[in-house]
């Protein structure tokens, strides 16, 4: 089997020797509660040491040095929890398609192809059609936050709105707009 | 048409947008969180469904970031709010600089960075102030210029040029050589070139390509939760995309390649642009911020061709045409209705 650094940390040659021994310690520090917590999320023994390996992949390919910094852990599971919703994900479609080949790969570069993108180009249209129709305060609370990036908390000290509602507006709104989003024609 | 109401969501859904915003939001869910989501998406095909539906929504949300329409709603019904009126406090302390900021215009430097010995390893770090422009003539026959508040650093090597925008604007006019890539890093993209003149503007959340001459490619990495997939677009002359922090790339658009490198020539012109987009532009150039202080005029379209240098103008311009008045105060420029607009 191979070494941490040849699967890992070679897929960015442009590491730096610092960056390399960040990442090293990372692993050092937190293998042993990862695969815990991907025993905890269900994935068998045997698919254990692979599936860790990615999370490392992403972590080193998203390369976001705050959120190691911050908390690291909760980085990692984060990543294994993304990982584990691709699992499902494929799974899933696997049921529905059994008969249809699905390759990951292709769905990734046809992506700007001129049928998916007017594709999302009608979703785009009907996602502005539902932010117009949601009342001003959903839709001010909605927009605060993704735009700017505002918690909850900020929100509603900013409009005066109590915390409670300003959750409430927000789960409404984007339900509203993914269900919306969703619709089939 | 059908009109959900909120009573109408079913369980799943309203679970599902329960568990992407909290996953979305910058607090830590602990482990047990994190273990109760995995469990309850293995329940059923429907809530990894929904979760999807839920980014998808998400992440086309972040392109109305910039439209107008979209930034507009987020001002709505804002009275003008106590933190703004505490922003003016803390601004009007640059009010002296500012101005002398200002008197700064076009400064041409002109820079051999290379050292006689090309093929070592060489960083270059250029950096504009606002207002400022500069033009960078590269040892290989390129040349960068950089446009206000711009930031970037340039690392030559034997085999490759990479040039990384931190910040700002600049126009990239490359010297034909296929054996040296000449790669341009912005956002979560990258804009490759052989011999070609483009573009590109580092935004708050989005990077804008656009291509004049030759040809080049745009590559992102789009991290979004559920994967890392790299997505290609190869520009042609009179093409621009963007492309958003999340390395999403949108369609690509007809531009007027004289508009686009206007900046060049310190002249700014709009074409019915509504007014807070006007400001947001002006205002990259000027640390006198101006500031639309009545909603009633955030959105009045204006068409307008100035130079940068000469806000003022501007001003008399749009008094004159737009009813829009604008005082001093503060150390910002303050636009609004003038009274005789209502008469």
């Amino acid at each position: 089997m191979k070494s941490v650094e040849e699967n890992v940390l070679n897929i960015d040659s442009q590491l730096t020797d610092e960056r390399r021994l960040f990442f090293r310690d990372l692993y050092d520090k937190h293998h042993v509660a990862l695969c815990r917590f991907l025993k905890k999320l269900g994935i068998a023994e045997d698919n254990m040491a692979d599936i860790a390996q990615d999370v490392y992949v992403r972590v080193v390919r998203q390369n976001d040095p705050d959120k190691l910094a911050d908390a690291p852990r909760s980085y990692l599971y984060m990543i294994a929890t993304n990982l584990y919703r691709d699992i499902i994900r494929r799974n899933n479609r696997n049921l529905v398609n059994q008969h249809v080949e699905f390759d990951d790969e292709k769905s990734a570069t046809t992506l700007t192809s001129p049928e998916i993108r007017s594709q999302s180009e009608e979703s785009l249209e009907r996602l502005k059609q539902a932010i117009r129709e949601l009342s001003p305060k959903k839709r001010k609370v909605l927009l605060l936050q993704r735009f700017h990036n505002l918690t909850c908390q900020e929100i509603s000290q900013d409009l005066g709105i109590p915390l409670r509602s300003v959750q409430r507006y927000l789960n409404e709104a984007l339900a509203f707009c993914q269900s919306r989003v969703g619709e089939m024609e | 048409m059908k009109n959900k109401t909120d009573k109408q969501f079913s369980d799943a859904e309203k679970q599902a947008v329960e568990w992407f915003l909290a996953l979305q939001s910058d607090t830590h869910l602990s482990e047990t969180q994190l273990i109760d989501y995995a469990n309850w998406l293995k329940e059923s095909p429907e809530h990894e469904d929904l979760i999807a539906r839920c980014e998808s929504s998400w992440n086309l949300m972040g392109l109305l970031e910039d439209d107008p329409e979209f930034s507009a709603y987020t001002h709505e019904h804002l009275p003008i709010s106590e933190s703004y009126l505490s922003s003016m406090t803390h601004w009007s302390r640059y009010a002296v600089a500012s101005l002398a900021v200002l008197l700064i215009s076009l400064s041409l430097i002109y820079f051999d960075f290379l050292p006689t010995d090309e093929l070592s390893d060489n960083v270059t770090y250029y950096q504009t102030v606002t207002g400022q422009q500069q033009i960078v003539n590269l040892k290989d026959g390129s040349v960068v210029t950089l446009n206000t508040a711009t930031e970037l650093h340039i690392d030559y090597s034997k085999n490759t040029r990479h040039v990384f925008l931190e910040r700002g604007e600049a126009l990239f006019e490359v010297a034909h050589n296929p054996e040296r890539l000449f790669t341009v890093y912005a956002g979560a993209g990258e804009v490759r070139a052989l011999g070609t003149k483009f573009n590109v503007r580092v935004r708050d959340k989005q990077v804008i390509v656009a291509l004049l001459e030759g040809k080049v490619e745009v590559e992102t990495e789009s991290h979004n939760k559920i994967n890392t997939d790299k997505v290609t677009q190869t520009l042609f002359p009179g093409e621009q995309t963007r492309f958003t922090s999340q390395g999403e790339i949108t369609r690509v658009e007809k531009i007027d390649p004289q508009l686009v490198t206007q900046w060049k020539n310190r002249n700014l012109s709009f074409t019915d642009m509504p007014l807070h987009e006007v400001v947001e532009e002006i205002n990259r150039y000027t640390t006198m911020k101006l500031v639309v202080a009545d909603p009633a005029i955030v959105n009045k379209r204006l068409s307008a061709y100035f130079y940068i240098d000469n806000v003022d103008s501007f001003l008399s311009a749009i008094e004159e045409l737009f009813d829009i008045k604008s005082t001093q105060q503060a150390g910002k420029i303050l636009l609004s209705q003038s009274e005789s607009h209502n008469q």
